[in-house]
């Protein structure tokens, strides 16, 4: 999946999850996607109109909300790649995405337990 | 919106069984990510100041566990080589802890991860990978060989390749991990 593009997301000074580029002299929303940040898709669209790794990225989260080191897992491309298909994929409202885990959203002590009941109930 | 993640980082010198200890818990086969870094470098030669990128792909194996629909884990292993602290930089934001495997026989090559975290402040316990049933040390000898500057920093045994020894690890990071939220209070905002 890599393209053309890549090369220019990778010019980049910002930490990893910011993605900065010029493609067709169009500046790309700046978007948090850490390695955990979910992503589900929304909306509606006729997919046979997307480019392909759109279609596909679409098809991956079609019911369900996966990481973005799942995303560039499943489709066998890098998260860099995936960043910027998923910054497309938001400023045309097919995707959602949820706060990773950050300062402004981070697991609970009650989220801790709940890891743990599970983990002990394995 | 969206589930809540946890994050989960398991390092470790190579052949320590991260990505085992990964594989026991994750409710999927472990998977690979990759990261393309850029590092910017000065030129060597004569004319000076010459700039030239290289770019390195860096993979990550990690696994994951739903909790509830609200609520995923991620165990994220770190990358094989050291070098790449710009990528445990990005693993370690927003994590609730890690889980430092350790080789008795190779100690020094847990040395690393264990700084980075301590000078960070971040969650984590040592978990020493016992081969075969093979004991050469006890806990304390490698807790003191450790020189670990938290004397709370909990140390337990894990084979890695015992999927209830690995939840046992894990369970007693995420306990450390909350004791410490209570000690410790939130930054305002």
């Amino acid at each position: 999946m890599a393209s053309a593009d890549e090369q220019w997301v990778d010019d980049t000074a910002g930490p990893l999850y910011e993605n900065y580029s010029r493609i067709g002299g169009r500046a790309r929303a700046r978007h948090n996607l850490s390695l955990d940040t979910q992503v589900c898709a929304v909306g509606t669209v006729d997919r046979a109109a997307l480019q392909v790794e759109h279609a596909q990225i679409l098809e991956l989260l079609a019911n369900r909300w996966l990481s973005v080191a799942e995303i560039a897992a499943h489709l066998r491309t890098t998260m860099n790649v995936i960043r910027v298909h998923l910054s497309d994929l938001l400023e045309e409202r097919l995707v959602a995405i949820g706060a990773p885990s950050s300062r402004r959203s981070r697991p609970t002590k009650e989220d801790l337990q709940k890891v743990i009941n599970h983990l002990r109930a394995m | 919106m969206g589930p809540q993640s946890i994050k989960v980082i398991v390092a470790g010198g190579f052949g320590t069984g991260k990505t085992t200890l990964v594989g026991a818990v994750s409710e999927i086969p472990p998977l690979t990510t990759e990261e393309v870094l850029t590092q910017v470098s000065e030129g060597v030669d004569d004319t000076g100041g010459i700039e030239s990128k290289t770019t390195t792909t860096v993979a990550l194996d990690f696994g994951r566990r739903t909790i509830t629909n609200e609520l995923v884990l991620y165990l994220f292993g770190t990358p094989g080589q050291d070098r790449f602290w710009f990528m445990w930089d990005e693993l370690s934001r927003g994590a609730t802890g890690a889980v430092v495997l350790v080789d008795p026989r190779r100690l020094d090559t847990s040395f690393p991860a264990i700084d980075y975290f301590e000078v960070r402040g971040i969650p984590f316990v040592v978990a020493v990978n016992l081969f075969h049933g093979q004991r050469r040390h006890t806990l304390d000898e490698v807790r003191e060989a450790l020189q670990l500057e938290d004397s709370s920093v909990p140390l337990l045994e894990c084979d890695a390749r015992d999927a209830p020894s690995c939840r046992s690890a894990l369970i007693v990071l995420v306990e450390h991990a909350m004791a410490r939220m209570a000690a410790v209070p939130e930054p305002a905002g």
